[in-house]
């Protein structure tokens, strides 16, 4: 599952597996709309839905928030 | 007759001085604060005896902002902010077009300042601007002399956009296009003391005019959003509940992630909002229809200009249903300003279809782009339509035709400009900035519409992250290429030049 959300996250911007902090929404390594494009790729390659509420920064600090939040999801 | 928007100030603090002016996450200030802070700032200012001068505003984006921006405004001089994130190289192009008499900033901010090329005076404020004690020792005789010494065509703000050499343009804007201006917004959506804004504009981008000044001029609040909740729907939403935000304008960008992520679902507005305005860059219908369909009761109106114009031209407020793929009418004129549509011959296009570029005649005209006269010239020009008396307009460099509803639509740029996330830039800006790369013999910058994303083309194989990090200390960060594209060998057209169309298949 990681190697999977890890490549979807370096076609939409490679820059976040580089990332090295813990506010990457603040510091504007992604911005909404890779947010957006990053959430929506996500959804698709796993055929889940994503709520609205779990876009936050803290899902979002960094790959390995986005990959525990996804592991969440998916059981 | 007004000849100064600090008037209105005056008006609306005798009126609700102890109500909220501006709030943002550290503090609120009332009217009665702002007007009080303005005052101690323009005292500064008339007795350093600067007076229709340029006026740099160096803060963290905030309330505080807002009051220099006042105090610039009372003494009669002009304000220009400069944004802390901006790229030492882009401050110091700005700086040596505006040649600011004086920088207002913090103790704090002052040191990072000091790092660009200037050399002049600082005033440096902190809260103690805001004291209610001691009032009656502002020599505000002092500061409403000079006032009145001002008229409503003197300059109150510059702000700069982006320049396809690589040097910003200072829009200068004067005090009576923005009480014309404020006569239409105020007008025609109502705006009174009972209503909040919320906004997103950062104060170097003309949108936030109609957030400050509809504040200033009915007595509304402004809450001030904070940057980082744009990305996040659900806790934005939240904040527009919890502070009863019933109007807000925004670029399409930020109203387009909330459509996106359908956050509607999570945090319900029926009853908050009241009116959704937006301008920019075009607002898809597609976007615009999720909007509708989880807040159907709402006024939305999609509003169209250049800075330029002082930030809007024209205004079209959704009447109708629109199918995901219609383009959304830039509708018609605003009062007291005219809208010249002129085809290659530089004819007035009056029927359907036919495609010509957007022109404007009226107050709402900048004074021309400060300190640079051959940018000024080639853009505001004498009307062709009349040959009698001296009448400038603007050439916006849109093309847009009229629907059968007379309607006018927006088509296409006639050069490389383009809107990227409600930023106006300039592709030729950051092809400058990649070529100063020494690796880099020939690079293109082109936008994929579709996607919304910069796409920067280069003869040699180099990385993103290391061009963004090159030319972070040139470019602001919203002019980074989200994509880089090697090309072997680039495309070259007839005319010896990159070839952009062949360019655009590999989009």
């Amino acid at each position: 599952m990681e190697e999977r959300i890890l490549k979807i996250i370096e076609e939409i911007n490679p820059d976040v597996l580089k990332y090295e902090g813990n506010t990457m929404m603040e510091d504007g390594t992604v911005d909404s709309f890779e947010v957006i494009d990053i959430v929506a790729a996500l959804e698709e390659e796993f055929g889940i839905e994503i709520d609205a509420s779990l876009v936050v920064a803290e899902n979002f600090a960094n790959k390995e928030a986005i990959i525990k939040m996804m592991a969440g999801l998916i059981k | 007759m007004r000849s100064n928007i600090t008037y209105y100030l005056d008006d609306t603090a005798k009126e609700h001085g102890s109500k909220a002016a501006f709030v943002d996450h550290k503090k609120t200030v009332t009217f009665n604060m702002l007007r009080t802070g303005a005052l101690r700032i323009a005292e500064q200012l008339v007795k350093k005896e600067i007076f229709k001068r340029p006026v740099v505003v160096y803060l963290e984006k905030g309330a505080d902002v807002l009051t220099c921006f006042m105090g610039a405004a009372y003494s009669v001089n002009f304000y220009s902010p400069i944004d802390v994130e901006m790229p030492a190289a882009r401050v110091n192009k700005i700086l040596s077009v505006l040649d600011p008499a004086i920088v207002i900033t913090t103790k704090e901010l002052k040191s990072g300042f000091e790092e660009f090329e200037y050399s002049g005076e600082y005033l440096l404020i902190d809260d103690g601007i805001y004291e209610e004690s001691g009032f009656e020792k502002i020599d505000t005789d002092l500061i409403f002399d000079q006032r009145s010494n001002g008229i409503d065509t003197d300059l109150l703000y510059v702000l700069f956009t982006s320049g396809s050499t690589g040097v910003p343009k200072g829009v200068t804007i004067n005090h009576r296009a923005v009480i014309d201006y404020m006569d239409w917004v105020t007008g025609t959506f109502d705006i009174t003391y009972e209503d909040s804004f919320g906004n997103q504009a950062p104060f170097y981008f003309d949108n936030s005019i109609l957030d400050i000044y509809s504040t200033i001029k009915t007595g509304a609040t402004c809450y001030i959003i904070p940057r980082e909740l744009f990305s996040q729907p659900v806790p934005l939403l939240e904040y527009i509940k919890e502070n009863r935000i019933n109007t807000i304008f925004w670029v399409p960008s930020a109203l387009i992630v909330v459509a996106k992520l359908k956050a509607f679902r999570n945090v319900d507005l029926t009853g908050t909002l009241k009116r959704v305005l937006f301008c920019g860059e075009v607002m898809p219908n597609k976007q615009l229809n999720i909007w509708r369909s989880f807040l159907p009761d709402v006024l939305y109106a999609n509003l169209y200009g250049p800075t330029e114009i002082t930030d809007a031209c024209t205004y079209y407020i959704v009447d109708r249903e629109f199918a995901d793929e219609e383009p959304l009418p830039i509708g018609i004129e605003m009062a007291n300003t005219d809208i010249l549509i002129l085809n290659d011959k530089d004819e007035l296009v009056t029927k359907p279809e036919e495609v010509g570029e957007l022109c404007v005649r009226g107050t709402s005209l900048s004074m021309g782009y400060y300190n640079n006269p051959e940018k000024t010239r080639d853009a505001f020009v004498q009307n062709p339509l009349n040959p009698y008396v001296p009448e400038t307009i603007y050439r916006t460099g849109d093309l847009v035709k009229y629907n059968e509803r007379h309607e006018i639509i927006y088509l296409s740029r006639k050069d490389f400009q383009i809107k990227h996330m409600g930023h106006r830039i300039e592709l030729g800006e950051i092809e400058t900035a990649v070529s100063s790369l020494e690796e880099v013999t020939l690079c293109c910058c082109l936008y994929d519409e579709a996607r919304q994303k910069i796409v920067l083309f280069l003869d040699v194989d180099l990385d993103k992250a290391y061009i963004n990090e090159r030319i972070s200390k040139l470019v602001p960060e919203y002019m980074f290429p989200n994509k880089v594209i090697f090309m072997e060998t680039m495309p070259i057209n007839a005319n010896g030049k990159i070839d952009r169309v062949k360019l655009k298949e590999y989009l």
